[in-house]
C-alpha cells in the first residue's frame, strides 16, 4: 500500500521535479522517498511540497553537521596548540579523535589530559574539557552562524508543513462537509415527507 | 603609486560620467551582482510556470489560487537554487599546498628521517596524520565561507516562504 502511493507520489514528481542537489550520500532521496510514503492523496502540489520539506530537512542536517565539525576542529586545533604552544603547524589530533573523545574514549582522554598537563610553556588549557571550552568561544561567531541558518530551515519546515496540511487536508475536508450535506439533505427531506409529521 | 599619481587619478575619476553608451550601461548594470535574488525575474514567461500552472489547474484550483501558488512556489526554487550553488561550486583550491599528496608527503618524511630510527611503518602513519589533519582543516575553511554565504540569503528565504505560505492558505 506505502509502496504504491510512493510510485504514485514519485509518477507524479519526476517530471516535474525542482531541487537540484547534488548529493552523493543519498540522504534527501531517502528524506523525500520517506515524506511521499506517508501522503494521503499525492496530487501535483503536495509532492511539490513534499521535495521542500525534503531539501529543508536536508539541509538542516547538513549544517548540524557542519556546526560540529567546526566546533571538533576548533578543539583539536586549542589541544594542539596548547601542546606545541603554537611553534609548530603540525597537528597530531583531528576531527574524528576529538569524537572520539566524546563518544566515550576515556583512554585518549586520559592520554590528552596527560599530554596537556605535561606540556612545557602551557598556558592556554589543562584539560581536554577546558580545550572544548575554549574552542567553543573561539568559533562563538561561525557557530551563530550555523545555528541561524538551522533556525531558518527549521521555520522553513514548519511553514512549509502547515501549507502540506492544508494542501493535503483540504480534500478530505471538502469531502467530509459533503457528506454531512447529503445528509443533512437527507434529514430534511426526511422530515419533509415523513408521514406522521402530517 | 606616488601620491603626485594619486591626486591625478582622483582628478580624472572627477571628470568621468559613467557609461554612455547603450551598452556600456548594460554592461555596468551587472556589476558587483553577487546572486541576483535583488533583480525582478519574469516567471510567467518561463516553460516551467506553464507546466506548473497547467498541473495544479488540474488538481482542481481556481485559476487565480493557481498562478499565485505557481508564482510563490517559482520564487521560492529561485532562492533555494543560488542556496544550492553555494554548495555545488568547487571548493577553493589553496596554491601553497595544492600539490600535497600522500605519496609526497611520504616521501619527504623518509628523507627527513634517514638519519632517525623511525620505521617504514611510523613513516607511512604519521604521513596519514598529516594529510588527515590537512584536509579537514581545509574542509573546515571551505565551511566557513559557505556557511557565510548562506547566511547573507536567510532573509530571501523567509521573504519567499512567507509568500509561498499566503498563496496556499488565501482564499
Amino acid at each position: 500500500m506505502t509502496k504504491d502511493k510512493l510510485k504514485q507520489s514519485l509518477a507524479i514528481l519526476d517530471p516535474i521535479r525542482t531541487v537540484k542537489l547534488i548529493d552523493k550520500t543519498g540522504s534527501f532521496e531517502a528524506i523525500l522517498q520517506g515524506l511521499l510514503s506517508d501522503l494521503e492523496t499525492p496530487n501535483t502540489l503536495s509532492v511539490l511540497f513534499c521535495e521542500q520539506i525534503a531539501e529543508s530537512v536536508y539541509w538542516m542536517r547538513r549544517h548540524s553537521e557542519e556546526k560540529e565539525l567546526i566546533l571538533l576542529e576548533a578543539t583539536a586545533e586549542i589541544i594542539d596548540k596548547a601542546k606545541s604552544n603554537s611553534f609548530g603547524s603540525n597537528r597530531e589530533y583531528c576531527a574524528e579523535d576529538i569524537k572520539q573523545v566524546l563518544l566515550g574514549d576515556e583512554t585518549l582522554k586520559n592520554k590528552i589530559n596527560d599530554e596537556l598537563k605535561s606540556a612545557a610553556f602551557n598556558s592556554t588549557a589543562v584539560s581536554f574539557d577546558s580545550c572544548r571550552a575554549k574552542a567553543f568561544m573561539s568559533c562563538a561567531k561561525e557557530i551563530k552562524i550555523a545555528d541561524d541558518l538551522i533556525q531558518r530551515q527549521v521555520l522553513n519546515i514548519r511553514h512549509l508543513h502547515k501549507s502540506l496540511n492544508a494542501i493535503d487536508m483540504n480534500p478530505r475536508i471538502i469531502k467530509r462537509m459533503d457528506l454531512d450535506l447529503k445528509r443533512a439533505e437527507r434529514d430534511l427531506n426526511a422530515l419533509e415527507y415523513d408521514p406522521e409529521a402530517s | 603609486m606616488t601620491p603626485k599619481q594619486a591626486k591625478a587619478n582622483r582628478n580624472n575619476a572627477k571628470r568621468s560620467t559613467g557609461p554612455r553608451s547603450m551598452l556600456g550601461r548594460a554592461i555596468s548594470s551587472q556589476n558587483s551582482i553577487k546572486h541576483g535574488l535583488n533583480q525582478t525575474v519574469d516567471f510567467e514567461n518561463s516553460d516551467r510556470f506553464d507546466i506548473l500552472l497547467k498541473l495544479v489547474k488540474d488538481d482542481g484550483y481556481s485559476h487565480d489560487k493557481v498562478h499565485s501558488i505557481v508564482l510563490a512556489i517559482l520564487n521560492h526554487r529561485r532562492v533555494m537554487d543560488v542556496y544550492c550553488d553555494i554548495y555545488a561550486q568547487p571548493e577553493e583550491v589553496d596554491d601553497s599546498t595544492q600539490d600535497v599528496s600522500l605519496s609526497a608527503m611520504r616521501l619527504g618524511l623518509k628523507r627527513m628521517a634517514k638519519d632517525s630510527e623511525a620505521t617504514a611503518y611510523e613513516i607511512q602513519s604519521m604521513a596519514r596524520i598529516l594529510m588527515r589533519s590537512h584536509n579537514e582543516r581545509h574542509q573546515v575553511k571551505s565551511v566557513f565561507s559557505r556557511i557565510a554565504d548562506c547566511h547573507k540569503l536567510i532573509r530571501y528565504q523567509r521573504n519567499a516562504i512567507s509568500r509561498l505560505s499566503k498563496a496556499i492558505r488565501s482564499e
